[in-house]
């Protein structure tokens, strides 16, 4: 393989890495945001029924 | 009486004109920051650094075969990847992740605008059979060599600085200096880019935003769990990716509000100052007054522009498929450079509708620009020597 084919090549996967670690980080972001809404509507509705 | 001359007036002798072009340039460095007032807390103290190992006998680097302040500072400090990693830890405390949290879509737009760097590397291995320095090299050191410039497009210096000092030592002077100007040139570079890319209709897209609250909760395990992932999926990240969660975690805790404050302000100063003077004592005229000096600042300035090329098309590719369109514009702000290039595209889109509010968007892609820069900064840290030890 030449060296321009190696940088291409570095390319795609470097380019494929970060979007898909980014990816990991956004579907980690929504997760956390449902969780902690649904734990808020949880309590909410304890309290209102307190 | 001749050894007495000699001794006296042996700063004379040892002058050269490399040394005045190197004044010349420190002395750009400091107008520059001075008078322009661009990235000022490193041009400053990188332009002086320059000009003080440049002096006859460069004895702060060396004297009487012991290593002198500058280099006892960029052997414990640059070569341990100290300063920048500490560094991180004073950004992690300013940076407010809480726009991204708001709209986590806009993270997408901080790996579309990491192209630049990779095309910037591949750029570097197309024109460097055409410099000799380069041509000699091989292969091995030329891609390792081509990363450190392409990293430029990181538009992160510490980052920059990470990945040179592993890859690319001999040359951390010159990209650290085109990593800080280009950061500081982002108002000059990005808007031709965006212009040539978008049309008027699409700078002056609207955009809705809904302001969400996000939880304490969610603002804390954010850090904590971006450092486990980072760590699983690219190790060779953790020391940058670890350390500024590390100190966004101190900001966000709500209970070391002294530590916090202590990482933005004296941490920051104190490293920032130090950081910046070691880079520029890597300045020396010989190493520096090279074509492939020239290479860098030039290849750093098309990392910026694919950069923006990046943002922007990935943004208008989005917008084949949607309903709602985004405004493009908001693919440039996945750079790094923050808070000035959400700045940068804000003020834009008011120039062509002073109604087009699109700040907070501008600033969530800002902010994913930070982590995408890490990322990429360590995923080529670890890409490159299976590829140099697998094809080369």
């Amino acid at each position: 393989m030449t060296i321009i084919q190696t940088g291409f090549l570095l390319m795609a996967a470097g380019m494929g890495t970060v979007f898909a670690s980014l990816a990991v980080f956004f579907v980690v972001i929504v997760v956390l945001e449902k969780l902690c809404k649904s734990s808020g509507k949880n309590q909410t509705a304890e309290g209102n029924k307190q | 009486m001749n050894h007495l001359f000699s001794a006296v007036f042996e700063g004379f002798y040892a002058l050269q004109w490399t040394h005045f072009v190197m004044y010349l340039i420190g002395g750009i460095l400091i107008f520059l920051a001075v008078k322009k007032e661009y990235e000022p807390m490193l041009l400053l103290p990188i332009g002086f650094g320059a000009i003080l190992v440049n002096l006859p006998l460069s004895t702060v680097w060396e004297f009487d075969g012991a290593p002198g302040v500058l280099q006892i500072l960029f052997t414990s400090g640059i070569l341990t990847e100290l300063f920048p990693v500490l560094i991180f830890v004073a950004v992690g405390a300013m940076i407010d992740f809480t726009p991204l949290l708001k709209m986590p879509i806009m993270i997408f737009f901080g790996a579309a605008a990491q192209f630049g760097i990779f095309a910037t590397i591949c750029g570097v291995l197309f024109v460097a059979p055409y410099i000799p320095q380069l041509a000699s090299m091989n292969s091995g050191d030329l891609l390792k060599l081509a990363a450190s410039v392409g990293i430029i497009g990181a538009a992160d210096g510490p980052t920059s600085i990470f990945v040179a000092s592993k890859f690319a030592r001999d040359y951390l002077g010159p990209i650290s200096v085109a990593a800080y100007s280009y950061m500081s040139l982002v108002p000059i570079i990005q808007p031709p880019i965006i212009r040539l890319l978008t049309t008027k209709s699409e700078r002056k897209i609207k955009m809705t935003y809904h302001d969400a609250d996000v939880s304490k909760i969610v603002k804390i395990l954010f850090p904590i769990l971006i450092t486990i992932l980072a760590g699983i999926i690219a190790p060779i990240s953790v020391p940058l990716v670890g350390l500024l969660m590390f100190g966004n975690l101190i900001r966000e805790c709500g209970v070391l509000e002294r530590l916090s404050l202590s990482a933005q302000n004296e941490l920051a100063s104190l490293v920032t100052l130090l950081l910046g003077i070691t880079i520029g004592s890597t300045m020396r005229a010989e190493a520096f007054l090279t074509p492939v000096t020239l290479l860098i600042l030039l290849m750093g300035l098309v990392a910026f522009v694919f950069d923006t090329a990046g943002g922007v098309l990935f943004a208008k590719f989005l917008n084949l498929f949607l309903k709602t369109k985004i405004n493009p514009m908001i693919g440039a702000a996945g750079i790094s450079a923050f808070p000035m290039s959400a700045r940068v595209i804000h003020r834009m889109a008011q120039e062509e509708d002073f109604q087009t509010f699109i700040l907070m968007q501008a600033v969530s892609a800002n902010v994913s620009g930070q982590l995408g820069s890490i990322m990429a900064g360590g995923i080529v840290l670890a890409l490159v020597p299976v590829l140099v030890q697998l094809f080369l």
